[in-house]
């Protein structure tokens, strides 16, 4: 069904009008187009009814516009007041521009909220000030500022000490607006004091200038007869004579008019011309006359000796053949001075010994083999006897050695082994560190191929009843650090212990064999594993036998006495 | 473990076990005997943590 108005406009297509029953006023039971005559608000005939517009709402014509019939009158019904209305501001009107303000234009501005959000309003400006307090104006300002109330706080009496009140500058210097009379007050005396001179008075130039000041001074006059003037030189020069010259210089000046008289015959006297220098000397430009010139006499007369002349050496003497002649020296070293009797040799009982012939010295006159009397009746003789050696007899005065005499000349070799190294003495030491109780460095060279030490050692513990341990070490140096352990003696564990503590080494040449070195045990007689110990025979070594204890005290453990002994 | 060290110009090499001697020293069982390793050692304080 559509619906057509009273213009014949149609609207809509489709529509559907049910009756009071609800049910569609369409025939055909609720299929297809009604038919049929139209009522109610419709007239005329289904399918095409008209719409009775006063039926109901009369105004239909009157509320609404038809649009396809009066556009332009819907328009120019609406007023300015309508669209301002309906757009809830004036909009801008581009007959009115100054009137138009853009949003961006107020960015600059205040709302009258916000502007009574941020600001005191200027109806009460005394509300915002007396909501200033004293101490916020001090703390803003930084200092408390004048009191017009107060000036005496600001500007303390301490404040101006340093000042001068309008009384005391008035006392205490001249105002500037009387100089003159500042000046007035300074008197001559003043003057001269601060000056520390008398200063020039023109009214009295002579005063100042007297005649004691110009005694060094030499008036014009004066002058005038004294010296030279500076303007006339030539007649200075002209007074000056020869001799003055002379007299000034210390000698006769050179006279470019006559050289001669300045150089005279008698300054010449020592020089030679030119020909007789020619006649008495070689000219340097002919060296070879000059020396041919000169003679062996006239050598020989220069030098004033013969000089050796390699074809006559036998006139010359050279030092080799001085050698069999004596320098005085070598002689009187070598030779015995001749002797003067009593002088450089002595008498025998007043007699000379020089000269040829037999001096007798008389004495008691007995001879080897004549003296007689008793022995025993000389007593110091007899006492002197008893005290010398009998005859030595072998094996019965004097003992042999290995069987072999002492007696005679030579020597006796006694065989070396064992030589014994040392025999020394250790510390007995007290505490549980591991610490040296004797050493002995044994010489590099000492120790060659298949030789064999000997070690013989005698443990003693004195005190303590804990476990004692001695070892023996070999190092390159003398310290523990870095050493070689060869032998661990039997611990000890009681006091008043005793150990003998031995071991043998043998060196094949590069090791040291040595018994099992951790087997704690006192000898090696007995079989056990060998150890290897490296061993250069040419370095220095030292031996050394430490001993430990388990506790620090009272426990004392030491190598008493060590031999050691080797075997070549 | 290191199992070498050099104590004055010499390597040894350990061959063996460790025995505490003292609180600052062990026997050290090597290739060239069984040494005294003190605490003065730089293989010391290694060995004494084992």
């Amino acid at each position: 069904m559509q619906i057509v108005d009273k213009d014949g406009n149609i609207f809509g297509n489709g529509l559907e009008v049910t009756g009071p029953d609800g049910k569609p006023k369409t025939t055909g039971g609720g299929g297809g187009s009604p038919t049929g005559p139209a009522g109610g608000d419709l007239f005329g005939t289904y399918p095409n009814p008209g719409v009775v517009w006063t039926n109901g709402i009369p105004t239909y014509d009157l509320q609404y516009y038809p649009l396809s019939l009066n556009p332009a009158g819907y328009l120019t019904s609406l007023t300015a007041l309508d669209i301002t209305t309906a757009l809830g501001y004036t909009p801008y009107s581009n007959t009115n521009p100054a009137g138009y303000i853009d949003s961006s234009a107020l960015l600059p501005y205040l709302t009258a909220v916000t502007a009574a959000s941020t600001y005191y309003p200027l109806t009460n400006p005394n509300a915002y000030i007396s909501g200033i307090t004293g101490s916020m104006v001090t703390t803003a300002l930084g200092y408390t500022p004048y009191n017009s109330t107060n000036p005496s706080n600001y500007i303390t009496s301490a404040a101006l000490t340093p000042y001068l009140t309008s009384a005391s500058a008035a006392l205490t210097y001249y105002p500037l607006s009387n100089p003159s009379g500042y000046i007035n007050s300074i008197s001559s005396s003043d003057v001269i004091t601060a000056l520390g001179f008398t200063p020039y008075n023109s009214t009295n130039p002579a005063g100042y200038i007297d005649v004691s000041a110009l005694s060094p001074y030499l008036k014009s006059s004066v002058a005038a007869s004294t010296y030279y003037p500076l303007t006339n030189p030539s007649n200075y020069i002209s007074d000056i004579t020869g001799s003055m010259v002379t007299t000034a210089l210390g000698y006769v000046p050179y006279d470019s008019a006559n050289p001669d008289a300045y150089i005279t015959a008698d300054a010449l006297t020592p020089y030679l011309t030119i020909a007789d220098a020619e006649v008495k000397y070689y000219p340097v430009t002919n060296p070879s006359s000059y020396i041919s010139g000169i003679t062996s006499a006239d050598v020989t007369t220069a030098l004033g000796y013969i000089p050796y002349s390699n074809s006559n050496p036998a006139g010359y003497i050279t030092s080799s053949a001085l050698g069999p002649y004596l320098t005085a020296a070598t002689a009187s070293s070598t030779y015995q001075t001749i002797l003067v009797s009593s002088i450089n040799i002595k008498t025998i009982n007043g007699s000379s010994v020089l000269g040829s012939g037999d001096l007798t010295v008389s004495g008691s006159g007995a001879t080897w083999g004549g003296i007689t009397g008793t022995l025993s009746n000389q007593t110091d003789l007899q006492s002197a006897l008893n005290d010398k050696q009998d005859t030595l007899v072998s094996g019965t005065s004097i003992k042999t050695v290995n069987g072999n005499t002492l007696l005679g000349s030579g020597d006796v070799t006694i065989n070396g082994n064992p030589k014994t190294l040392t025999s020394m003495v250790g510390s007995n030491l007290i505490g549980t560190a591991n610490q040296i109780s004797a050493s002995y460095r044994i010489a590099g060279g000492t120790i060659a191929t298949n030789n064999s030490i000997y070690i013989r050692n005698v443990l003693t513990k004195s005190a303590g009843s804990t476990a004692s341990t001695a070892r023996m070490y070999i190092n390159t140096s003398n310290s523990l650090t870095g050493a070689t352990l060869l032998a661990t003696a039997g611990s000890m564990t009681g006091a008043t212990y005793i150990q003998r503590f031995e071991r043998n080494f043998y060196f094949d040449g590069t090791n040291l064999y040595v018994y099992n070195p951790s087997n704690a045990i006192s000898t090696d007689l007995t079989s056990g594993t060998l150890t290897s110990v490296a061993f250069n025979p040419a370095n220095d070594y030292f031996l050394i036998f430490a001993v430990q204890n388990s506790t620090t005290t009272p426990d004392n453990l030491g190598h008493k006495r060590v031999i050691i002994q080797l075997y070549d | 473990m290191t199992n070498i060290f050099t104590h004055n110009d010499i390597e040894y090499i350990i061959t063996g076990p460790i025995e505490v001697v003292s609180d600052t020293q062990l026997h050290v069982e090597t290739d060239k005997g069984i040494i005294l390793v003190d605490n003065t050692m730089d293989i010391y304080q290694e060995l004494v943590s084992k």
